[in-house]
């Protein structure tokens, strides 16, 4: 294969693809070629970082200022809904604790007298859940408690 | 991992996940490459700099229907370019020759070097056809494959490879004895 079509087939190219084979080959042997690509390829990946006009300034600044006033919100937010089933799911195991093997086996090796702090120890946890999930809903809970008499009404 | 050596899509991420300021990342990184898409649409600085701010209000607003799945420079781009043509329909601009003003560049000579290819490149792309030229910002700037363009164009992926071919033969035939090549031998 001469230059030109070598040439020809890097000038083809598409970006983010990988240089043909043949034109490594072609390469290696020619050092004009070699020269006139590796050129050609360094000024395009300068151009890769800019624009074809200058910008006299930076707008980062103002853009940033309207994204803070856009209405659009992106806080990362669990729906009261999934809080519910999650809590539920809580509720439900610790009801069936008592019924399950190890908790039998704990009770005969500590007696009776454990179950009240086991209960203790649970109801601070289901508390404590509880709280964290009123508290990253309390707009919804605002607004559930606000309509909720025009609901029933 | 520092937050300007993370990805687009891990900082839109990021973003979506409450981190708003780091949506300044992706302003820094595509102001100047969206201004330049705004100055092929209006070829006017002012109406170019309305148009990048819009881009990215837009971009922000319209965030949650990033899929991830094409590279988050084309789902912008795609927005630039839409928003471009809604724009230019609405309001048709007087001509005005951009003036050139140095960027900010590390080195003169580097400074100097990516002005001179700037230049050489904004003559190829005069040569071609008026409404072909985005085709090759887009190609040589935002980075953007042949098909990519034409999904976001609409013009046939053969007239946009044939265009960018122009663009190439033009720039490498500059190229030969110009600054480039003798600062490439140094």
């Amino acid at each position: 294969m001469n230059c030109n079509t070598i040439h020809k087939r890097f000038l083809e190219m598409d970006n983010r693809s990988r240089i043909p084979l043949s034109v490594r080959i072609h390469m290696l042997f020619c050092s004009r070629c070699r020269h006139d690509i590796a050129l050609l390829n360094s000024m395009l990946e300068t151009l890769k970082y800019d624009s074809p006009f200058v910008m006299d300034r930076d707008m980062s600044e103002k853009i940033m200022i309207e994204v803070f006033q856009s209405p659009v919100n992106y806080e990362h937010h669990i729906s009261g809904l999934k809080w519910s089933v999650v809590g539920l799911i809580i509720v439900v195991s610790m009801f069936l604790i008592p019924f399950s093997n190890t908790f039998g086996w704990l009770r005969q090796y500590f007696g009776r007298g454990l179950e009240l702090p086991v209960s203790i120890v649970l109801g601070l946890l289901l508390s404590i859940y509880s709280l964290a999930g009123i508290f990253s809903n309390l707009e919804e809970l605002k607004k559930f408690f606000v309509n909720l008499p025009k609901k029933i009404h | 991992m520092d937050n300007e050596h993370k990805t687009d899509e891990q900082i839109v991420k990021q973003v979506l996940f409450g981190g708003i300021e780091s949506f300044r990342i992706i302003v820094e990184r595509y102001q100047k490459r969206i201004f330049g898409i705004g100055m092929r649409f209006f070829n006017n600085r002012d109406d170019s700099y309305d148009f990048t701010q819009e881009v990215f209000i837009r971009a922000f607003e319209s965030l949650k229907s990033y899929a991830g799945r094409a590279p988050f420079r084309f789902w912008l781009t795609k927005i630039a370019y839409n928003h471009g043509i809604n724009r230019l329909s609405a309001k048709r601009t007087e001509s005005d020759v951009p003036e050139e003003i140095p960027s900010g560049e590390s080195t003169p000579e580097a400074r100097h070097l990516r002005g001179e290819i700037r230049k050489i490149l904004l003559n190829a792309v005069n040569e071609l056809p008026e409404r072909y030229r985005i085709c090759v910002d887009l190609y040589f700037f935002m980075e953007l494959t042949h098909g990519e363009i034409s999904e976001i164009t609409g013009y046939p992926v053969n007239t946009i490879k044939s265009n960018v071919l122009r663009a190439k033969i033009i720039l490498r035939n500059e190229l030969k004895g110009t600054i480039a090549e003798e600062y490439d031998e140094l």
